[in-house]
């Protein structure tokens, strides 16, 4: 039975909207000020070193690509699974999707020494041999393909797409999603597994690793967003999906889980000089992420399986766990396999990033937040199909 | 039409860093870039310590993976066998030093003019130097080299490009060795053709056991050690050279 | 060629020895008395040499004098059952046993120094030393068997005995025994006969008899009032004239009999107040001289401090020399010629000197720079300078190259470097080529002049502390610096880097970005013991034993298992050497914790490079 929707107007722009967004502007604009900084001054004011190139800004990248293409498994659901329950948050998904795409963008942006260079390169096919060329371009037609699907989303939820324009878009939700997580992932995946001087990356599953965290992170946010959303008094699903959308999210986080087990086996196990340095590291300077990477999942996990499902705030809790599960895991994938010395008798080096780093980190992801809470309040994405609050 | 290599006699290295110092001078590198670096060893406990040393310029590779990874092709193999960084076109995205086994990649970190330890811009230098920065710049560093006439010597240091060692491509040009080679006070440095059997290198190889650095992860590097076994696994760095922030 | 190093830190050639001795600092001494035990006992003497090149025959009376006839040193003569003066032709003089001549009891003082060293085994030096006895006998067989004593060889026609066993102990002279203990390095080979043979021990790259040597043994010691350098003094007779000694006496002279002190100083090239020791000595002093210039080309910390003129001074940008630039087989001679004309305001020290004498009135005349120049340079007519006319500098040198018998002059050097004069002839390169043999004189394996010495010091009233190491024979006593207290437990020892010359470089940005600041070596074992980490900022104390006097720097630790656990290591070059940006923060110069004077001091004024010190993390 088609559920019965109702226009109904959204509750009046409070200030609690206004002063969310004036938090997010701020911190988006002293991201915006160390960016400034850090092109003028020059990457020494980051803590990267040359043994240390890549930080916090790349995990960043590798984060929000993660969430790019896991956000489109919703699309995948909805038309592939017929789970028309989670068709209100199908639109919601590729807006999550792009976003999360400009911020890895973003991210890659603030890693590059030089950004005016990289702009007036061409990014597609310069050098075959290289992961880069297919990484990026698949981002340049996964954004492209995300735009064009929202496009003909939005026409569907407006009511003003014809019929082989409904047809278009479902094909296309069905075309990114498969893209998003079977291409992306083990592409950008492959941009750290094909690098033989990095030990600790150098291994063919990290392809299919990426793949699964990346529809982790993805279910993870997207159970944030109805979660924000109802605290908003906007009910985009029911309860039921949510904890059918848990579920979900608990089986690849079991997954995800046990391809980071595989790893540790592998590491240990296999010999290669970089299982000592990998422990060391770990279990030392970055033992608090390693920490939170371990107990996020397994809270996260505990959470999603049992009864707690049932309840909003614990499901946020879980979503937001597993969320800080896999930026520690990214980023002490990142971090941790360029920390390791490349000679046996060459010191470890301890990379924190400096407040420049962080601050631009922060300020990427309060300018997604930003426009994604404008995008919201502005853009009707669910058309008007909103579910009475009762 | 070369395929330019090294060998090294590490029986001969007295760890002196001469050759770092030479290659700083003659490719202008600013502070805490060393693309000829010399490791300073340590082994055993007293008092059966071994002290020894290993130099560690770029290893040209056969198969280099820094010019697979490198988005931009900015990273090239030159007529003469050298792994060279055209750097007019790179954007600095670091692949090639994460993808570098060997560690030589360095990263311009600051604008050259305040990478040079001291004020260059102080009057009366710059009066003495017309302004060169460094004011010992060497000016064959801005040319364009090889077939292909790519900026490949180094030159302007700019931020936020990768460099390295480039065999002193400029020194090449000139049929000089290059500029470790030429200044290392014992001779223990040997630059030249590995495809030609009459060459120094050649003749070294075919006499002296050697090994290459991390040969198993088939880079085939072109700089070959002779004269020492490789370093032991319990071998310690002393006396690190890093820069001055 | 095998070869063995001596240092309580493994530097320098130490990585390419074959054998390190880990020496504990200030017992090379004991060390090299031990040697001369272990070769005698084995039985590898050169006893060719022995009798006829050097005083060990000569007969020492109960007194320590040798027994002389007609002014003439006598020997015992085997072959007669006599004694004989030394150069009695024909006879056969002994080394050992004990005889009676001329009514006394005399030895050969080769047998005075058999009893001697008898006391000095191996097993006696092992704990001094901190080297096994095992490791110092095996050197010793090392040497007596690889010395080839007996043995020739032909060079150019000439043939000379053939010792391939040798010494380089440079510096080793620069601790408190170090005038004893250098005699003793050099008396292991004489016992091979090694000195002065093909391949053995030479002091310089071609033989000549020291100006000194015969004076040696007329000697004497003035009486007071003493010169401010203390030379002939009863203090220091043989005086190597440290400035270190020379601040002690600007402070103190009642204390050293002085009564003229300097009253102006030209320090040149020099950065005194840095590179000496007992730095805040040294500060006090110089502080007190009225008047002093410096010519550096930076205005390094003494110019700084104490300078009332600084004349800047070219580096590379003049012209200098002649400089030596042979290999003891290859004889040779460079001359530095300038690459540019001089940057800024500095210029070259002859053009400095130049003027000085001439606004000084000492230029021209008999006497004058030019006239001393003449002899200096050894200029022969028709380029000699005329000492009326101030010449150009390029001018003097193309006189001194013409008159070396280059009809070119100086441009030689400025076109072709180098002046390779060919092989240096063995007859001119080692004592045993000489005709006679040593150029007839006898080396003194007895020291019969240093005991006259001695006794002249006591009977003026000089302190033990000064003539305790006037013995004829090297003879083990404990340092001074032993003497600290207990908690001072390590010996802190100083070495050059590499990558720097003396105080002059620290503060070339190239080179002090390969070292940019002080470290203090360490033995892990000693720092984990002490708590103590790599990079850690420690405190060093050293302990003036005679004074009481401390001094405390602070520095990084290095942590290095290429030093003993009992000692730190901490290179010169540091300690805020010339007023530049670069130098700040550098960290300090070991030269604060030395210290000078007596205790710190050689017998012959030499300054020591060793305190005792102690640790702890900052």
């Amino acid at each position: 039975m088609a559920t019965q929707t109702m226009v109904r107007s959204a509750p009046p722009t409070g200030l609690r909207f206004y002063a969310w967004v004036g938090i997010l502007g701020l911190l988006a604009l002293q991201g915006l000020y160390s960016f400034v900084v850090l092109t003028t001054e020059g990457f020494y004011v980051t803590n990267l070193t040359d043994q240390v190139p890549w930080g916090l800004s790349l995990s960043g990248y590798v984060f929000f690509i993660g969430a790019s293409a896991g956000a489109t498994v919703i699309g995948l659901l909805i038309h592939v699974f017929d789970r028309k329950d989670y068709a209100q948050l199908g639109t919601r998904a590729i807006l999550v999707a792009l976003l999360s795409l400009a911020a890895a963008v973003l991210f890659i942006a603030t890693s590059v020494g030089s950004i005016a260079r990289s702009l007036l390169l061409p990014w597609f096919w310069n050098n075959p041999t290289s992961i880069f060329t297919y990484t990026s371009t698949t981002y340049y037609v996964l954004g492209a393909l995300l735009l064009v699907q929202l496009y003909f989303t939005l026409k569907v939820n407006r009511r003003t797409a014809s019929a082989s324009e409904a047809q278009l878009a479902r094909w296309l939700a069905i075309g990114t999603g498969i893209f998003a997580i079977v291409v992306i992932p083990t592409l950008s995946g492959a941009l750290f597994a094909v690098v033989k001087a990095r030990d600790f990356w150098n291994n063919p599953a990290l392809a299919p690793h990426f793949a699964v965290v990346a529809v982790v992170t993805g279910l993870a946010m997207m159970m944030l967003v109805p979660i924000v959303a109802a605290a908003t008094r906007r009910e985009l699903v029911s309860q039921n999906t949510l904890s059918h959308m848990g579920l979900l999210l608990a089986f690849f986080v079991v997954v995800a889980g046990f391809f980071d087990f595989f790893d540790l086996l592998v590491f240990t196990y296999s010999d290669k000089l970089a299982g000592n340095e990998a422990w060391h590291f770990l279990s030392s300077a970055h033992l608090p992420l390693s920490a939170v990477h371990v107990v996020g999942y397994v809270v996260g996990f505990g959470i999603l399986v049992s009864g707690l499902r049932r309840s909003t705030p614990w499901l946020a809790v879980a979503a937001i766990a597993i969320i800080l599960a896999v930026a520690s895991y990214r980023y002490n994938l990142t971090t941790v396999g360029v920390s390791m010395p490349l000679y046996p008798f060459i010191e470890h080096e301890h990379y924190v990033p400096s407040l420049i780093e962080f601050s631009v980190a922060i300020g990427i992801v309060a300018l997604v937040l930003l426009l994604y809470s404008i995008a919201i309040k502005v853009v009707p994405l669910e058309g008007e199909a909103i579910a009475p609050k009762s | 039409m070369a395929r330019n290599g090294m060998v090294i006699e590490l029986d001969r290295c007295q760890g002196c860093r001469a050759c770092m110092e030479a290659c700083k001078v003659e490719n202008n590198t600013p502070q805490g870039n060393f693309w000829m670096y010399v490791f300073r060893l340590e082994e055993g406990e007293y008092p059966d310590t071994k002290v020894r040393f290993l130099p560690r310029p770029c290893m040209h590779c056969d198969n280099p993976p820094c010019v697979t990874v490198c988005p931009v092709q900015a990273r090239f193999k030159n007529e003469n066998g050298a792994v060279v960084v055209d750097w007019d076109k790179c954007i600095g995205c670091h692949y090639c030093v994460v993808a570098c086994p060997y560690g030589v990649n360095y990263f311009n970190w600051k604008d050259p003019e305040k990478a040079y330890y001291l004020d260059w811009k102080d009057k009366d230098l710059v009066a003495a130097t017309g302004g060169a920065i460094p004011p010992y710049q060497n000016p064959d560093l801005m040319g364009r080299y090889g077939p292909q006439q790519r900026r490949v010597a180094g030159g302007g240091h700019l931020k936020g490009v990768v460099e390295k060692c480039s065999f002193c491509v400029q020194r090449v040009e000139q049929n000089l060795p290059p500029a470790c080679v030429e200044v290392c006070p014992v001779q223990a440095l040997h630059f030249g053709d590995l495809d030609d059997p009459n060459s120094d290198v050649s003749k070294t190889l075919s006499r002296k056991r050697s090994f290459r650095l991390k040969e198993e992860l088939n880079t085939q590097p072109k700089v070959f050690y002779v004269g020492q076994s490789p370093p032991g696994a319990r071998a310690r760095e002393i006396e690190a050279v890093k820069a001055k922030q | 060629m095998k070869l063995v190093a001596i240092d309580p830190n493994l530097r320098g050639a130490g990585p390419f020895a074959d054998e390190w001795l880990p020496i504990k600092p200030g017992t090379d001494l004991a060390l090299a008395l031990a040697l001369c035990n272990a070769i005698i006992a084995q039985g590898t003497l050169d006893r060719q040499y022995l009798v006829n090149h050097t005083n060990a025959p000569f007969l020492v009376q109960e007194d320590g004098a040798f027994l002389r006839a007609d002014g003439k040193e006598q020997v015992w003569d085997e072959a007669s059952g006599a004694a004989k003066a030394f150069s009695t032709p024909g006879i056969k003089p002994a080394l050992e046993g004990r005889v009676n001549a001329q009514g006394r009891n005399v030895r050969p003082a080769f047998q005075v120094f058999k009893e001697h060293v008898a006391q000095y085994t191996p097993e006696w030096a092992d704990p001094i030393c901190g080297i096994p006895a095992e490791q110092i006998r095996r050197v010793a067989r090392d040497l007596g068997q690889n010395a080839m004593i007996g043995s020739t060889i032909l060079l150019d026609g000439v043939e000379l005995p053939y010792r391939p066993v040798s010494m380089m102990f440079y510096h080793m002279s620069q601790q408190e025994l170090g005038f004893q203990a250098s005699r003793a390095m050099f008396m292991v080979f004489m016992l091979l006969g090694a000195s002065e043979a093909v391949g053995g021990l030479q002091v310089d790259t071609s033989w000549a008899v020291h100006s000194g040597f015969n004076a040696m043994e007329n000697a004497t010691i003035k009486n007071p009032p003493y010169d401010f350098t203390l030379s002939n003094s009863k203090f220091f007779p043989i005086n190597s004239v440290n400035p270190g000694m020379i601040a002690k006496v600007i402070l103190d002279p009642q204390k050293y009999e002085v009564n003229k002190l300097p009253e102006m100083a030209i320090v040149h090239m020099a950065n005194v107040l840095t590179s000496f020791t007992d730095q805040p000595v040294m500060e006090e002093a110089w502080k007190k001289i009225p008047f002093v210039a410096v010519i550096d080309p930076w205005l390094s910390r003494t110019a700084d401090l104490v300078a009332d003129v600084v004349l800047p001074a070219a580096t590379m940008e003049k012209y200098e020399g002649p400089i030596g630039a042979g290999d003891g087989y290859e004889d040779a001679t460079a001359f530095r010629v300038p690459i540019m004309e001089p940057l800024f305001q500095s210029r070259g020290e002859m053009d400095i000197y130049l003027d000085l004498t001439e606004k000084a009135g000492r230029l021209f005349g008999s006497g004058g720079f030019l006239d001393r120049l003449n002899t200096a340079l050894s200029l022969k007519d028709p380029n000699r300078l005329e000492l009326s006319a101030k010449p150009a500098v390029r001018d003097i040198f193309d006189r001194w190259a013409k008159s070396q018998g280059l009809s070119e002059g100086i441009r030689f050097f400025e076109t072709k470097g180098v002046w390779n004069k060919g092989p240096v002839s063995p007859r001119k390169k080692y004592g045993y080529g000489q005709d006679p043999p040593f150029s007839g004189i006898r080396a003194r394996l007895y020291g019969e002049g240093l005991l006259r010495l001695q006794k002249e010091m006591q009977a003026k009233g000089a302190a033990q502390t000064y003539w305790q190491d006037y013995t004829p024979l090297p003879t083990w006593r404990p340092p001074t610096m032993w003497s600290s207290p207990p908690k001072y437990d390590l010996t802190l020892t100083s070495y050059k880097k590499i990558e720097f010359k003396q105080s002059r470089a620290s503060q070339v940005a190239l080179l002090a970005e390969l070292a940019p600041e002080q470290r203090v070596a360490i033995n892990p074992a000693t720092a984990r013991a002490k708590g103590i980490r790599d990079g850690d900022m420690v405190l060093v104390e050293s302990h003036n034993a005679v004074t009481g006097q401390t001094r405390q720097v602070k520095a990084k630790a290095a942590l290095t298992e290429a030093i003993r656990p009992d000692v730190v290591g901490m290179p010169h070059h540091y300690g805020e050497v010339a007023r530049h940006p670069l130098t700040r923060g550098q960290g300090p110069t070991p030269n604060t914790l030395f210290f000078t004077g007596e205790g710190y001091v050689t017998n012959t004024a030499d300054n020591t490079f060793h305190v005792r010190v102690r640790i702890e993390k900052a």
